[in-house]
């Protein structure tokens, strides 16, 4: 199983958005998917069009660990996925027993507690998580990135993406990530967008991935109508741009799994194609 | 006084039998007849009740104006004409619209056609199946090995010291012996024969050497027809005979000329391939690109600055200048928003070779690319083209093919357009590339690139005649430099619009080729290589063919109208010798030229300007000083189909001349028992391919009607629609225009409405760059969608050519040609539109004759009837 951490270093880039229409797209690339959400705000479920927000989800793991101390091998958790129409797992984060703990002491003392779990989940050989973090940096970006083996930076083409660019990137060089950077909700309209993305192709080389994703009004649309955008809407631009990526996920996770451990290091920050 | 007052007493009385008789039918009292009439009979309907009578009344009118085919006119002279006489019906074309043909899917709607079709097609099954089953039974034979073999066997000899010349020295004297070894009739038939078997075998095996072999067959044959006519038919009896026997003589060795000449300089076309750069572009040398203009319209130059502006070089090392003789301050405007240079120039000597010759000392590129204002340049062209220069220090000058996205008058009169390989393609195709091959690729004027210091030593462009580009390229050769041709295509432009332009155009090059055989002979003087003379010559000698065209265009009436015989044997004989000649040489150019163009097409093309181009050649050969500068105009729209009168007298003078004869030949053969039926035989035929290409030159003067303006191009790339209502749809561009993109929707964007006016943006790609358009909606068919841009910024126009014009491979596909040359389907082909020729002159004249009679006022705005 590889598992894929998509975060960004801004908040409302799209990262949620990004993460469910991906994992429908490699589940019908017959891959077993499980998208996993490490963010407290709990939306991911919505994307697969559940009308209330998931109660059960890797909180419970936090809430069994916080009653028994001892142990942290509670599997309450994994009762808590959920399976989407098209066959993709989701693995909600839940709802917290107070409204504002997001579990952040915990993260904090467990580093690895995010890929500890994961390591339990037992998925085929071809099998992708996708984990959706919060914004970086916080304690979930950091557990999803400490689980992933390869990290997916969702930029989107504003002045603030550039600003926090090089920290984001030094700091997965020190976390001995590779990464794929991936231009979010973009419009050739706007000169702004396009210069942007310019300059990003031109400081990421051959870590920023091809394809872009373009703006489209009928992605929130889909959302607000619980409907799935690709399969509504397989004519659009977007659509086709997240077929792009779902198949060069598809392409590195089949590849990845083709090649020894030994190679991976050298490649570690070296991405795309 | 009286009448008056009875008039009034009358009218008086009339409207009172009104007035009463409407209160008491209940009709307002100013009522048509026809209500008068309904009233009589039938009661006026209860309020709030529909009046059936008064609609059954008018269902009744209306059923019976249809049958009467009233049209608009209601009045009682109308009616009263309808009842007794027919509507004028329209005339039934004759000549068929060749442009709705060739898209229906069956293309062989002429009857005769199909008649012939449905006759011959089970001979033709019956046939091909017996050719299968024996085929199958013989050895295949591996055409391509023996060429290989060949090439083998040729390389191997080569090395031999001494062979070469041996073997070409012996080979001279077999020639010479074969062409003037005199044989009886039965021998000559046997050679006739036996040639034509090795021609066809030939032909067979792909590869150089085998078309050198049907050359060398094909020499061999004309050499001795060539002996024979000099030696055997020249005795001619009475003086007229001797006059027009020698004139006939003088148009076959013109004839023989060219085509000797001809396979010399297309014997090995070199397919040059572009030098590679140097890699750090510090080491890349500074370009000037010039773009003169006269008179045309801004809308024609804007692409080709956008386009220039943007080729792939350097920015310190590009510079455009765009060179105005026509002083107009909206070009200086533009030049100043789009950034480029402007250069005007004070005395309007010399055109365009003056104005470049002005701008030479205002600019200091090391190189400098002139475009024609409409051609308009692709971002590879000059890293294409310079490598040439660096490779070999002594070059001076690289041509690029003259590419045209619209059809020309041929392609559009006959709808021929990309189903047969235009006029130019021959020379661009391969006449320049053979050219290449003896160093003697000569300037076209445009869409080249010339380096400045020789250019500037041999004192700029040369201005004493009109074609002042291959006179230009004539010194740099004689001065020592070496040219180069590039075969691929890096620049578009417009076709001349009219066939009256066509010839404009054609006329001012044949004048300056003149000028310069005369001025500046490539046969005398220094600096020129033999093949060089020769292939100069060449290109000049070709715009001589007016008079003898003309000449073989008349000959048969000397025979059928005076009964001179212009050559003096027997017609079996002549046939022998004349046959072989004809149809070895035949086979041969469509084996050298086939892919470039289709055979006898050359006929339409020369026979079309014969007229025309003699009465400039004879005037600039005798005075090279005379003539004027005559520019072409581009941009043009033609409104309805006509008939170009103008242009056809000529040739309808010469129709009716050949139709005479043919009747006087008949008439020979009937009821004057001519005692040579041979000979009367073979001059019908003459005449008969006359009537032939005549009828081909009267078919391209009916100029058929521009469906649009812009001219569209097919381009088949990814672009992205942005709907109104910020949905985004994964289009394919399926061609475009100036000013307008031609989109494919993707199948399953289902049924997307779309308004005309909608406004939408499209999104084309550059690379990895995207381009965002904003565009307005024209139609949406089927899932056919066209926009047109409006109201482009300076920036996004210039974005928009780089996208679509400025492609470096928007041209690329354009240059397989689409069909291979067939000769006999070929004649076939032509014959049809020989006979559409015919058939539009008789339309033509049935029209003028309707015009006569009916004096019909020209009906403004309305377009010709398509047939």
């Amino acid at each position: 199983m590889r598992t894929v951490a998509i975060v960004s270093a801004a908040g409302g880039a799209g990262r949620t958005t990004f993460t469910a229409a991906l994992a429908s797209l490699l589940a019908a690339r017959s891959h077993a998917t499980l998208a996993v959400e490490c963010d407290p705000r709990n939306v991911l479920a919505l994307h697969f069009g559940l009308r209330d927000s998931a109660r059960e989800g890797l909180v419970t793991n936090l809430r069994e660990t916080k009653s028994s101390e001892a142990s942290s091998d509670g599997d309450g958790w994994a009762r808590a996925a959920l399976q989407s129409d098209d066959g993709v797992l989701v693995l909600p984060w839940g709802r917290a027993a107070q409204d504002d703990d997001d579990g952040a002491a915990h993260l904090d003392a467990h580093r690895t507690w995010l890929r500890e779990r994961l390591a339990r989940v037992d998925l085929p050989a071809n099998g992708i998580a996708l984990i959706d973090a919060a914004p970086w940096p916080g304690p979930h970006a950091r557990q999803a990135i400490d689980a992933a083996d390869l990290v997916l930076g969702v930029l989107t083409p504003d002045a603030t993406a550039c600003a926090t660019l090089p920290r984001f990137v030094a700091a997965l060089a020190r976390a001995g990530k590779r990464a794929a950077f991936v231009a979010n909700a973009v419009v050739p309209a706007r000169p702004l967008h396009t210069d942007i993305v310019a300059l990003l192709r031109a400081r990421l080389g051959p870590a920023m991935l091809p394809y872009l994703v373009h703006a489209d009004t009928g992605v929130p649309a889909a959302l607000a109508g619980g409907a799935n955008f690709c399969k509504r809407a397989p004519a659009s631009q977007t659509a086709h741009d997240l077929n792009g990526i779902a198949s060069w996920l598809s392409h590195w996770a089949t590849n990845a799994l083709a090649e020894t451990p030994d190679s991976m290091p050298e490649r570690a920050t070296g991405a795309g194609r | 006084m009286m009448r008056a007052q009875a008039i009034g007493l009358w009218t008086a009385c009339w409207a009172r039998l009104r007035r009463v008789g409407a209160r008491e039918l209940s009709v307002a009292a100013d009522a048509a007849f026809g209500q008068w009439l309904l009233r009589l009979f039938f009661r006026p309907p209860r309020p709030g009740k529909r009046d059936w009578p008064a609609l059954a009344f008018a269902a009744l009118g209306r059923e019976v104006a249809a049958q009467l085919d009233m049209g608009n006119d209601r009045s009682k002279s109308a009616w009263l004409l309808r009842l007794f006489l027919r509507p004028r019906r329209a005339r039934q074309r004759l000549a068929a619209d060749l442009r709705k043909l060739h898209k229906a899917p069956h293309p062989h709607r002429i009857a005769l056609r199909v008649w012939l079709d449905k006759r011959l097609e089970p001979v033709y099954r019956r046939v091909a199946k017996a050719h299968a089953t024996v085929t199958a039974r013989l050895p295949a034979i591996d055409w391509d090995g023996i060429r290989a073999r060949l090439e083998q066997v040729s390389a191997a000899l080569d090395r031999v010291p001494f062979l070469r010349q041996c073997l070409l020295w012996l080979a001279f004297a077999a020639a010479v012996a074969i062409c003037t070894t005199p044989l009886p009739l039965g021998s000559q038939v046997l050679l006739f024969l036996l040639v034509w078997l090795m021609v066809m075998v030939a032909r067979r095996i792909p590869g150089r050497l085998a078309t050198m072999l049907m050359v060398m067959l094909s020499i061999l044959m004309t050499g001795r027809y060539v002996w024979w006519r000099s030696t055997q038919t020249l005795h001619l009896s009475s003086p007229a005979e001797a006059f027009v026997g020698y004139v006939l003589f003088a148009a076959e060795l013109y004839t023989w000329v060219v085509l000797v000449f001809g396979y010399v300089q297309t014997a090995w076309p070199l397919r040059r391939k572009p030098s590679a750069l140097p890699d750090d572009p510090a080491d890349w040398p500074t370009v000037d690109i010039y773009i003169p203009t006269y008179n045309e319209p801004l809308s024609v130059v804007r692409p080709t600055v956008f386009a220039a502006s943007t080729i792939d070089w350097p920015r310190e090392k590009l510079r455009v200048y765009l060179l105005d003789d026509g002083d107009r301050d909206e070009f200086r405007d533009f030049a100043k928003e789009v950034g480029v240079g402007y250069i005007r120039r004070e005395e309007h000597t010399h055109a365009k070779a003056g104005n470049i010759n002005h701008a030479l000392p205002l600019t200091d590129g090391e190189l400098i690319a002139i475009f024609d204002c409409d051609h308009i340049p692709t971002r590879s062209f000059l890293q294409t083209t310079v490598g040439t220069f660096l490779a070999d220090p002594q070059c001076a000058m690289v041509q690029t093919p003259h590419h045209f996205f619209s059809p020309d008058p041929f392609e559009r009169n006959f709808d021929t357009f990309h189903r047969v390989p235009n006029e130019g393609s021959l020379f661009y195709g391969l006449i320049q590339d053979g050219n290449d091959f003896w160093d003697a690729t000569f300037f076209c004027g445009s869409c080249a690139i010339i380096k400045r210091k020789p250019l500037e030593s041999i004192g700029g462009i040369a201005v004493e005649t009109v074609t002042e580009d291959a006179h230009t390229s004539l010194r740099l050769h004689r001065a020592g430099y070496t040219s180069a041709y590039l075969r691929t295509v890096q620049a578009a432009g417009l076709a001349t619009e009219s066939l009256a332009g066509h010839i404009g155009q054609r006329i001012r090059w044949a004048r300056g080729m003149t000028q310069i055989f005369r001025v500046d002979n490539p046969w005398l003087g220094k600096g020129l290589s033999f093949f060089q003379r020769l292939c100069y010559s060449n290109a000049m000698l070709h715009f001589f063919y007016g008079i003898p065209r003309l000449i073989f265009l008349v000959m048969p009436c000397a025979f059928l109208f005076f009964g001179l015989h212009v050559i003096n044997t027997p017609a079996p004989v002549i046939l022998a010798y004349v046959l072989p000649y004809l149809v070895i040489a035949a086979i041969a150019n469509s084996r050298i030229q086939g892919h470039y163009r289709h055979s006898f097409w050359a006929e339409a093309y020369e026979s079309v300007l014969a007229w025309y181009i003699v009465l400039p050649t004879t005037m600039a050969f005798i005075n090279p000083k005379l003539g004027k500068f005559n520019v072409t105009s581009k941009g043009g729209h033609i409104e309805h189909d006509y008939l170009d009168w103008t242009i056809s007298t000529p040739y309808l003078v010469l129709l009716g001349m050949n139709f005479i004869a043919v009747l006087a030949g008949i008439a020979r053969l009937t009821v004057w028992h001519s005692d040579e039926p041979a000979t009367v035989f073979m001059n019908l035929f003459w005449a008969f391919v006359n009537l032939t290409v005549l009828g081909l030159a009267v078919g391209v003067a009916k100029e058929a009607r521009q469906v649009r303006v812009a001219h569209r191009i097919p381009l088949r790339v990814p672009a992205m629609l942005t709907l109104p209502d910020g949905r985004t749809l994964a289009c394919k561009t399926e061609n475009y225009s100036m000013g307008g993109l031609g989109l494919v929707l993707p199948p399953e964007a289902g049924a997307e409405k779309l308004a005309a006016g909608e406004r939408v943006n499209v999104c084309l790609s550059r690379g990895t760059l995207e381009q965002d358009f904003p565009a307005v909606v024209a139609r949406l068919a089927d899932a056919h969608l066209g926009v047109r841009f409006e109201n482009l910024t300076i920036e996004r126009e210039r974005r928009l050519v780089e996208c679509t014009f400025g492609r470096a491979d928007a041209w690329l596909e354009w240059e397989d040609v689409p069909s291979e040359d067939a000769p006999l389907n070929g004649l076939v082909e032509l014959i049809t539109l020989s006979w559409q020729g015919y058939l539009r002159l008789a339309d033509a004249f049935f029209d003028a004759l309707e015009n006569v009679f009916t004096r019909r006022r020209p009906e403004r705005g309305n377009p010709a009837r398509q047939p």
